[in-house]
């Protein structure tokens, strides 16, 4: 069988963290915040646009393979609106299976043999090897916890920063791409104007490509705003921003996402997508469509999803935080997304974070996943003292967790 | 095909061109794709990532029992986006920089932008026509040279395509001409990509036969199905690749880098409709001998209306497509817009405009080497509601009674 090898693509990416952790978490007994799906239901009229479309005979059929047009539609007006620009529905938008097929479309269609991709520390972990299977080579920045001022008792995504001249050390004559993921995952950091500056300005003065991953768009909590890149001046001709409607609409296994913008950009990954899976399922891109519809008639409104969505969660971020801290543990407070970081309360001699949480799962059954997943090997110190959370579960799962949580803390007290 | 298509909706033709069916999908799949919709919230959020349980058990099931191979549903299954996104992930995975891949015109388009994008050298062979004795022939007139086969391997070949039945002819593999192939694979130790979407459309006794499960296959050939073309949902895009571990396992790395998942409810629906077919196989409530049935109608339908204007159609022995040649077809093709292009393009571009109905011209699923032996044909699609058909031969009808 010696000539039956893989593609050297492929080489040194089969191993996954989720592969790995979503079997562990999968006994029913186990606790999960772990991976980052719900366990509340979707908005019921998403369903029901799902089912409505299901019943059209027409809607069971190929739909034109870069975008249903009504979805489309909706997107260009949805995002129109926050951008505040026109978006061609046909030439600056593509839909894609997940946020993930939107990745993997920019990077395929844009970053080639030899290019320098610049991805920030922690990164979705599906980006380094995505950047790997394309040729390119991933260059790494993490952020950095500046140090607590005194008084300042908690933690927060807030105090994570890039540092400038670090950031700018990076770019060089071969960067093709920098990708942020904004509001961020694990940490839930939201880039700040100012933040999202820098980085634009070194964009542009090295002309390089910017994959803005903006699938928690709506999850940002109060006091914080989400800023869109492609917004800045000279960026929206360099920039592809990714969305995803299993983060909007809490429906991760309809895995449907988009990417926006500009045309020149556009059209290489529509060419990807043409080879790739050619086009995504109908009857989901027209319930999609529907609820962004509605959404965007009640946006800027209490009962607009995007809105609604970000309070639920905001109550079970400080639930979830409450919860930690009274388990003697540190969280680091998100400003968006769904996801905690906590500080392992461990000694320094206690398992990293890989076997710590695989332990806490067995013996505590509680799951979450270890932060180092999201970092290269040199950052792996600087990180496995962390792990990450999901939160958007149902009050129960949040109790469920408190439960094993008092009793650890507990056990801990008197042993 | 899309230029194609928007040409059909350009001039409200008569959509005989792109292939895909005008009637719905059977109720007992709608009736299981409404009750995942409606299940419990695990229906709205990822499932595996390389397929939800329920359908690789049910696909393994299935399968095993028809390959004669135990199938493992973890290990030698992979869903995917589509079978489309099954032979991306097969390309991908294993066809390297340099390597040759063997592909039998004609071909369904996609096989050679995937060969490209993998970095691979996309080889050619034509079916060719052997008799043309009786009036109508048939895809099973249409055969492989074993020596020209032969001839197209080097020590860079890395795989074959196949596809049956084959988009656009029709032609079913005969056991006898898949060992010559299966032979070959064999000998020059190959892999073998056979797309068999259209599995279940056979007709006038055809059998389809799965390459897989001549000796010696199994650990070499990635098998490629669909459940849009099984259960009539082409817009469900979920599809799979069955074949040994040892190979599905590279796929799997390249799924997991790219999609990731798929989407749940839909696999649910579709797991649930392989429970059915496989209570059902073989009987008459089975859809897979019903959705057969009912085309084998509208292929008669077609052929009927095709031949009473003077055309001359290639009867398929499978697949929901009928090529026919327009050779005898004298028509003054006067646009000087697509002068310089091949044949049949023209044809079809008149035959929209002129007359309003909407084929795909087949020189589109040859190499650019071949394309100008085969541009005298046109592909027409019958997984067509009646009222379709029917206006589409009120067209022919019109034309044959100008001339």
């Amino acid at each position: 069988m010696s000539r039956h090898t893989h593609a050297k693509r492929i080489e040194g990416l089969d191993k996954n963290v989720w592969v790995a952790f979503t079997a562990l978490a999968a006994d029913p007994s186990v606790v999960n915040l772990g991976q980052g799906f719900p366990d509340i239901p979707p908005p019921s009229y998403v369903k029901e646009a799902l089912a409505k479309a299901a019943s059209v005979d027409r809607m069971n059929q190929y739909t034109r393979g870069f975008g249903h047009p009504s979805l489309v539609k909706a997107l260009s007006q949805v995002y129109g609106k926050v951008y505040g620009r026109q978006i061609d529905p046909l030439k600056e938008i593509l839909v894609t299976v997940g946020g993930y097929g939107s990745l993997f479309s920019a990077i395929q269609a844009l970053v080639e043999e030899g290019d320098e991709v610049i991805i920030i520390e922690p990164f979705f972990d599906c980006y380094v090897p995505m950047v790997r299977m394309a040729g390119g080579k991933p260059v790494l920045i993490p952020l950095r916890l500046v140090s607590m001022k005194s008084g300042k008792k908690t933690i927060t995504s807030a105090d994570w920063f890039l540092d400038p001249d670090e950031l700018a050390g990076k770019f060089n004559s071969k960067t093709k791409a920098i990708i942020i993921n904004t509001p961020n995952n694990p940490i839930g950091k939201v880039f700040t104007k100012d933040e999202l500056q820098m980085i634009a300005d070194l964009c542009i003065k090295h002309d390089t490509l910017c994959f803005s991953d903006e699938v928690y768009e709506w999850l940002v909590y109060r006091g914080h705003q989400h800023v869109k890149i492609a917004t800045l001046p000279g960026m929206w001709d360099r920039t592809v921003t990714i969305g995803s409607a299993g983060k909007t609409f809490s429906v991760t296994g309809w895995k449907l996402g988009w990417s926006i913008g500009p045309e020149h950009l556009m059209k290489h990954l529509q060419t990807v997508m043409q080879n790739s899976l050619y086009t995504c399922p109908t009857p989901l891109q027209e319930a999609v469509a529907q609820g962004l519809l509605l959404n965007y008639e009640l946006m800027d409104q209490p009962e607009c999803y995007f809105t609604s969505l970000a309070d639920e969660l905001e109550g079970k971020r400080d639930r979830l935080a409450a919860i930690v801290e009274e388990a003697g543990m540190t969280p680091v407070i998100p400003e968006g997304g769904y996801f905690m970081l906590d500080l392992s309360h461990m000694d320094e001699d206690e398992a990293y974070d890989y076997k710590f949480v695989k332990w806490m799962i067995k013996e505590k059954k509680l799951a979450a996943i270890p932060v180092t997943a999201f970092v290269g090997e040199e950052s792996t110190k600087d990180f496995e003292k962390y792990i990450r959370l999901c939160f958007i579960k149902q009050d129960g799962t949040l109790d469920a967790a408190r439960s094993i949580l008092k009793s650890w803390t507990k056990d801990m007290q008197m042993g | 095909t899309r230029l194609f298509t928007q040409l059909a909706a350009d001039y409200k033709a008569v959509n005989l061109g792109q292939g895909f069916p005008d009637f719905s999908p059977p109720q007992f799949v709608q009736e299981a794709f409404c009750k995942a919709i409606s299940g419990g919230p695990q229906m709205h959020q990822y499932t595996r990532a390389f397929g939800h349980p329920p359908l690789v058990k049910s696909l393994a099931k299935f399968f095993s029992r028809i390959v004669g191979q135990d199938i493992d549903p973890l290990e030698d299954i992979l869903v995917t986006v589509g079978a489309y996104q099954a032979l991306f992930c097969a390309f991908q995975g294993l066809i390297d920089e340099g390597d040759e891949v063997i592909i039998i015109e004609p071909f369904f388009d996609c096989y050679q932008p995937m060969v490209v994008m993998a970095g691979g050298k996309a080889v050619y062979v034509p079916l060719r026509p052997v008799s043309e004795g009786s009036a109508i022939l048939s895809s099973g007139d249409w055969v492989l040279s074993a020596d020209e086969l032969a001839s197209k391997i080097t020590p860079r070949t890395k795989a074959i395509v196949i596809n049956t039945p084959n988009n656009p002819l029709g032609k079913v593999y005969k056991t006898e001409e898949l060992q010559m192939i299966a032979d070959l694979c064999i000998k020059h130790n190959l892999l073998c990509f056979s797309d068999e979407v259209y599995e279940w459309l056979t007709y006038d006794g055809a059998k389809h036969i799965k390459i897989a499960s001549l000796p010696g296959m199994w650990e070499r050939t990635v098998t490629v199905g669909s459940a849009g073309k099984t259960f009539s949902a082409t817009g469900w895009k979920v599809g799979w690749a069955i074949g040994s571990g040892n190979i599905i396992k590279y796929m799997k790395t390249i799924h997991q880098n790219s999609v990731y998942h798929c989407a749940t409810a839909a696999q649910e629906a579709v797991a649930h409709g392989f429970e059915r077919e496989y209570q059902l196989f073989g009987t008459p409530e089975s859809y897979f001998q019903q959705l057969p049935a009912m085309l084998h109608h509208k292929r008669k339908k077609l052929a009927l209306c095709l031949e009473s204007v003077g055309l001359q159609p290639i009867m398929p022995e499978g697949g929901y497509f009928m090529v026919t040649d327009i050779s005898s077809v004298k028509v003054d093709l006067n646009d000087p817009n697509t002068k310089d292009e091949l044949y049949d393009f023209r044809f079809v571009k008149w035959l929209v405009k002129e007359k309003g109905l909407a084929t795909i011209p087949v020189s589109a699923f040859y190499s650019p080497e071949h394309s100008k032996e085969f541009d005298k044909y046109i592909r027409f699609c019958f997984v067509k509601e009646d009222s379709t058909l029917d206006a589409a031969e009120a067209i022919l009808r019109k034309w044959s009674q100008k001339e």
